[in-house]
């Protein structure tokens, strides 16, 4: 490790060499193929074994700065607390940095913003990203294992795109020795949940800096887009109102709130942002569905499955249920209902979709 | 016998003074007595004698001592009885008026009662007879009315009857007109015509206006595009500069060339962005992305210059275009820092979560490929 000035390689001819681990005695044996769920306010990976067993590892996305000396450092590593020093900052990472932001009514520092790699914290984010991935994927099983990621769609509310988020979540899995490639993510929640409609049918992920949703029929994506809405904009808007820190208005958030039955005034808060976010959303699915001409014509009705940490809270479905009635959709719906393990659908859809991509060499 | 009594019997009238008492006529109006009866003292004396009469008929002659006084004693007790029952006819007398004088109040109020119903009454049915003369009289104008209009509709008729009469002899006339000079088969088919020229036109308009947007969105993705590379390019600029100054003294050929590559990959993966942001977008962008490609060729052979300078001779110039790269890894290459961490002690949180073999072996069946 370098004096904790951070250098920067002057660059190679290519990627470095494929990292490979041996298989660790007593750990389970995994299957090739991984799944990386890039979420504004979560990473998730997802890996299966032989056994069919899933296994998800998760890290929040964000981090916060602390004072740096050695007590720090020996304590927060006794503590299991990840940290790193950059740019001669001592820099907490993942949940720790969450808990820390709100004991010291601090806000954390998040490497993405609204669904993308966050411009304000392009010099810091890239390597923290790199990190947490890393620590999530672990070294790949074999060379340039396929490793799918998610990213948004383009937002349909706002002038953005996913070029440059793309391809820097491309290179640091290439750099990490996988072959990266990339999943829209509302077609993640297609391919985790629809199984039984063949794959047709209408995924939404909820997330911590958009809604992505995706049109697919038998596979195929049809249509997809997203919007710029989601939890964090619950977050900000109940931190305004409250004049409380938007860490504080999330842990609240999934501390358990019902919202059917609010409690407390901070609950009350929630409650009416996230009924403004379900119908602004609903809205714009209908607009935009409205104003298409490629919007598919299914032959039955379908399916709205909502999936996303964005749409654990309870009574999620009840008030889609509400606002749903109150809107002409152009397309048929059987049912709108959530994902059995909402946090995990993308991470699950993405390794779906590495484990059946071709390019999976056999072992 | 005893003396006072002997004496009481004799004097009666005494007797009463002592054992009654004066109310004035005003006290008994006060309460409430408007008539009583009078009792004289004469009448007192009659009945005494005629209770003691009574009670002396009942004994045999000759009465002792005793007996005078059981006499005297029944006599008093029968004169007491005889008052009392005056006094008990007195009062019932005195109730019957009382309750007559009520009863004729009450009559005279119940007669006040009726007089004032059948007031009332009698200006109830003038107000209903008011009422219905003028229910009359708006039936009668409204059936005046009614005629008037009923006129009016009968002239309008005839009046737009006839309008409609010489409405057709005009069109007969005009069709009589036309069909010296188009027959009306080959009008309708004209007409058809051009109804279907109308709607490609229009479907052309609509068709140039989406391309139209298409490209200026195009054109826009394309300079944001542009910016952002020109930022990066900037950036390494710098760099390199940087790089070039400490490397001076000490000029090695190795990192010189790593250098050239990288900068050749990065001009290939800009050139790459601006041809594919260029293509549909024809005149207006190229414009644009033509002035862009000046700039950047600009930029490139200064740095190319620059790395001549301090490397000397033996550089050739030009970079290739031939090779390319992902223009992600090449960015994504500043992740490669070293930096102090304890991430690979700490352990992370694992969860299992749903199989997903199911999905899997469904997605393989329906894309055509079988189980793994």
């Amino acid at each position: 490790m370098s004096d904790g000035k951070p250098t920067i390689s002057p660059g190679g001819t290519g990627a470095p060499a494929p990292r490979q681990a041996p298989a660790p005695a007593g750990n389970p044996r995994l299957r090739a193929g991984k799944g990386l769920d890039v979420g504004t306010a979560n990473l998730l990976s997802a890996v299966q074994d032989y056994e069919g067993n899933v296994i998800i590892k998760v890290q929040r996305n964000a981090f916060i700065d602390i004072e740096q000396n050695d007590f720090t450092r020996n304590m927060l590593t006794k503590m299991d607390v990840q940290y790193v020093i950059l740019n001669n900052k001592m820099v907490v990472i993942g949940d720790p940095a969450f808990d820390l932001a709100n004991i010291y009514n601090r806000e954390t520092r998040r490497p993405m913003q609204d669904g993308m790699i966050s411009p304000k914290e392009k010099d810091d984010a890239i390597p923290i990203e790199k990190l947490l991935i890393d620590r999530l994927l672990g070294p790949p099983k074999i060379k340039n294992e396929v490793c799918y990621f998610s990213i948004p769609a383009d937002p349909i509310d706002a002038q953005m795109d996913a070029i440059w988020h793309k391809g820097v979540y491309s290179g640091i899995c290439t750099q990490l020795g996988y072959n990266p490639k990339a999943i829209i993510e509302g077609h993640c929640v297609v391919f985790a949940e629809l199984d039984e409609d063949d794959f047709t049918g209408i995924g939404i992920s909820c997330g911590g800096g958009m809604f992505n949703i995706c049109v697919s029929y038998k596979t195929m994506p049809a249509l997809y887009f997203a919007t710029t809405r989601g939890g964090d904009w619950i977050d900000r808007n109940v931190a305004r109102v409250l004049g409380i820190k938007a860490s504080r208005a999330t842990a609240i958030k999934e501390k358990g709130v019902d919202l059917r039955n609010p409690r407390t005034n901070e609950e009350r808060a929630i409650d009416v942002y996230y009924r403004e976010l379900i119908r602004y959303t609903l809205n714009e699915i209908k607009n935009r569905f409205a104003s298409a001409q490629d919007v598919p014509q299914f032959p039955d009705p379908v399916d709205i499955v909502f999936a996303g940490g964005t749409s654990r809270i309870g009574g999620f479905i009840d008030v889609v249920k509400d606002e749903f009635a109150k809107i002409k959709f152009p397309i048929a719906i059987k049912e709108i209902r959530r994902a059995e393990d909402a946090f995990t659908s993308v991470a699950r859809g993405a390794l779906v979709a590495a484990a059946a991509d071709p390019e999976n060499p056999e072992e | 016998m005893d003396g006072d009594i002997k004496k009481d019997i004799l004097d009666v009238r005494k007797v009463i003074e002592r054992s009654t008492s004066k109310v004035s006529l005003r006290d008994l109006e006060k309460k409430g007595f408007r008539k009583v009866k009078v009792l004289r003292a004469g009448d007192i004396n009659q009945l005494i004698y005629k209770a003691v009469q009574t009670v002396l008929a009942k004994q045999p002659a000759g009465l002792g001592e005793a007996e005078r006084e059981q006499v005297l004693a029944e006599a008093k007790a029968e004169y007491e009885r005889q008052t009392k029952q005056l006094q008990e006819l007195q009062e019932l007398q005195e109730r019957a008026e009382a309750e007559k004088a009520e009863a004729v109040e009450k009559a005279a109020q119940i007669e006040q009662a009726q007089k004032n119903l059948e007031a009332k009454l009698a200006q109830a049915n003038a107000t209903l007879v008011a009422e219905r003369n003028k229910i009359l009289e708006a039936r009668k104008a409204f059936e005046e009315e009614k005629r008037q209009l009923e006129r009016e509709k009968a002239a309008i008729s005839e009046k737009g009857f006839d309008a409609i009469q010489a409405a057709q002899k005009q069109v007969q006339e005009l069709q009589k007109k036309l069909e010296g000079v188009v027959p009306q088969d080959q009008y309708n088919q004209l007409h058809q015509e051009a109804r279907e020229k109308v709607s490609a036109l229009t479907d052309k308009v609509e068709e140039a206006e989406r391309a139209a947007r298409r490209a200026k969105g195009d054109a826009e993705e394309a300079e944001q595009k542009a910016a952002k590379l020109q930022a990066r390019v900037t950036e390494l600029e710098a760099e390199l500069e940087a790089a070039v100054g400490e490397a001076k003294g000490a000029v090695d050929p190795g990192e010189i060339e790593k250098l050239r590559a990288e900068q050749r990959e990065m001009l290939q993966a800009v050139m790459g962005a601006i041809k594919e942001s260029q293509a549909p977008a024809a005149a207006a962008a190229a414009g644009g992305g033509g002035d862009f490609e000046k700039s950047f060729k600009a930029l490139q052979q200064n740095l190319t210059d620059q790395l001549r300078k301090f490397a000397g001779s033996g550089m050739k110039g030009g970079f290739d275009e031939g090779s390319t790269t992902d223009l992600g890894a090449l960015l994504a290459g500043q992740a490669d820092v070293q930096i102090e961490t304890n991430i690979k002690d700490v352990g992370v949180k694992e969860q299992s979560a749903k199989g997903v073999k199911d999905k899997l072996s469904k997605l393989r069946n329906m894309r055509g490929g079988g189980p793994k």
